[in-house]
């Protein structure tokens, strides 16, 4: 009994959630008894590269095929299946970002195997392992208990977070993959482009993210929630209702019909803290909010508060962190 | 042309969900249909409209209960509707295996297109499409926000970490319907007096399967934090740096 990781690359690198995955699986495998660990990278990645990001003890592989460069579902799905095959895991494991939530149920289906998503795994006694998901917008959590011999599990982003794990030995073996059927067709669908928004993160990778909601009054108020993300390095997300009313795109909604988020800080501006909002934080480290209703839900699902005026507070709160940041 | 669309019938995503023992208990909740699939049926309606000669019929796997989210599917402007029965809603595998079954059962070969929302707002899994996609051998895009359907196939847009993907498929295929595709139709009640006398196909959806996975002890998952105020913004970050959370 073995266990696979399906490491995501983006544009040649492997993604931090993947590394999560890998660190998460690294521990796991050590906490049951040494079990092999097996990784799977598509697309022609630098050796030393996956070196340096997945460390501990392990065979990864790389099918180095230009068509793979990129995500291509069908033969994701075909060439992955078969080397989790060959290597006889039982246990299947990748990120359940926007790929791994597209991608897991093709490979469960596949190997006929069960399928746990969006879920934190933990080993028990004797290596078995339990998986934990949440339902209903994160407000009820369940135990998912796989009924097949295999089981695909896509993990919960960033909940698992492993500083520095397996620091001693790197026993990490990069090969490249052969006598893998990479298929000729990349099948239907095609991936015909991918335009990255430059210039700004993704909340969903961000370690700050700086969001605003109906507070903050206007789409152009949210330039000075802009400049305060700028000065922590972070990205700039919005609640339902400042996306509902056109301030900011879907793709930086956070909550239930959005993304789910973890970042180490999260700032709460103006937003009242509705259950679908906080279903999204949950995986927050930190949580500060500032609202001018001391009443206001989000204070109740908050570490730190500051009542008053969202005009005032967040350009007070920048130029706090700047003098800070002179200081240090 | 023929569009299914695949429906679930969920709590109401204001209520409160009550666990007990283990338990989710859902007898008193208001169920209503699944937000993400209004998306679904709005952007049938929306092809159908633009294109003589599209049909499109909503499948929803389960019992009489979900007539009414059927009934709305028809007051949004689907032309049939079907209830596959006799399956079981235990995981996403069998409600997959029984909307796959009623919807090779309804036509002759493929619908061109199925639409399913992301997820259901209850479960939040987002198998089911994906699912039905590997069960009815067509191609498909999860999470889609904008498409645009010519001869013989479809170019669609998914947005991803940091960006959007563009894809290129050919049908048959199955599509899940992200937030932003369209904005969902309000039914009027005209249409939804239309609505009430139409039959509801009924269609069988047993299957002789086990269940991939068992979701168990349920638990509500308190969100609470404890919240310290600080008076200023000086403080604040004074705190937030004193306690390592920043910096």
């Amino acid at each position: 009994m073995s266990f696979f990781v399906i490491l995501e690359q983006r544009q040649g690198v492997i993604k931090e959630a993947a590394v999560d995955v890998w660190r998460t699986v690294q521990h796991l495998a050590q906490v049951s008894g040494g079990k092999e660990v097996y990784g799977a990278v598509m697309g022609d990645v630098d050796t030393d590269l996956i070196k340096g990001r997945c460390a501990g003890k392990g065979q990864v592989y790389i099918v180095r095929d230009k068509a793979f460069h990129e995500y291509a579902p069908q033969a994701y799905a075909g060439t992955i299946v078969e080397m989790i095959r060959s290597t006889g895991s039982e246990n299947i494991f990748l990120a359940n970002t926007a790929m791994g939530r597209d991608l897991a149920p093709r490979v469960a289906m596949r190997l006929d195997a069960a399928l746990a998503s969006n879920c934190i795994v933990d080993a028990e006694s004797a290596g078995v392992l339990k998986a934990v998901t949440t339902m209903y917008a994160g407000t009820v959590s369940a135990v998912i208990q796989g009924l097949r011999n295999r089981v695909v599990y896509s993990l919960a982003p960033r909940v698992c977070r492993f500083e520095e794990p397996f620091p001693f030995e790197n026993k990490v073996e990069v090969l490249d993959a052969k006598g893998v059927n990479v298929s000729d067709s990349i099948g239907n669908p095609v991936l015909k482009e991918i335009i990255y928004h430059t210039g700004r993160k993704d909340i969903a990778e961000a370690d700050i993210v700086v969001a605003g909601g109906r507070g903050v009054g206007s789409n152009e108020n949210f330039a000075m929630l802009e400049s305060l993300a700028d000065v922590l390095g972070g990205a700039v997300g919005a609640s339902r209702s400042a996306v509902d009313d056109g301030w900011r795109p879907h793709a930086d909604q956070i909550g239930q019909t959005g993304k789910s988020i973890a970042p180490k800080l999260y700032i709460a501006c103006g937003i009242s803290g509705a259950p679908q909002h906080l279903a999204g934080i949950t995986g927050a480290e930190t949580v500060v909010a500032i609202n001018c209703d001391r009443d206001a839900p989000i204070f109740k699902a908050a570490d730190y508060g500051i009542v008053g005026d969202i005009a005032d507070v967040v350009p007070q709160l920048e130029r706090a962190i700047c003098g800070f940041q002179r200081v240090k | 042309m023929e569009i299914a669309v695949c429906i679930n019938r969920v709590p109401d995503t204001g209520s409160r969900i009550d666990v007990q023992n283990g338990i989710v208990d859902a007898s008193r909740l208001n169920m209503v249909l699944n937000p993400y699939d209004e998306y679904a049926i709005e952007e049938a309606v929306r092809l159908k409209e633009l294109r003589a000669g599209l049909t499109v019929t909503a499948f929803s796997a389960g019992g009489k209960k979900r007539y009414d989210v059927l009934r709305k599917a028809l007051a949004m402007g689907a032309d049939q509707v079907c209830l596959a029965e006799g399956g079981s809603n235990e995981d996403s595998y069998l409600v997959a295996a029984s909307l796959c079954k009623a919807i090779r059962s309804h036509y002759s070969g493929l619908p061109d297109l199925v639409f399913c929302g992301r997820e259901s707002s209850d479960s939040n899994r987002a198998q089911v499409p994906l699912m039905l996609a590997e069960m009815l051998g067509a191609a498909a895009v999860s999470d889609v926000t904008k498409l645009t359907m010519y001869e013989g196939g479809l170019r669609v847009w998914r947005e991803i970490e940091g960006g959007v993907e563009e894809y290129m498929l050919y049908t048959p295929a199955v599509i899940s319907t992200e937030k932003g595709l369209n904005v969902p139709r309000k039914t009027n009640i005209k249409a939804v007096m239309k609505a009430r006398k139409q039959t509801v196909l009924h269609l069988d959806g047993s299957v002789e399967k086990t269940p991939g996975v068992l979701y168990k002890d349920f638990s509500p998952v308190s969100r609470e934090r404890n919240c310290r105020f600080s008076e200023t913004a000086e403080d604040l970050v004074r705190v937030l740096y004193k306690e390592r959370r920043w910096g």
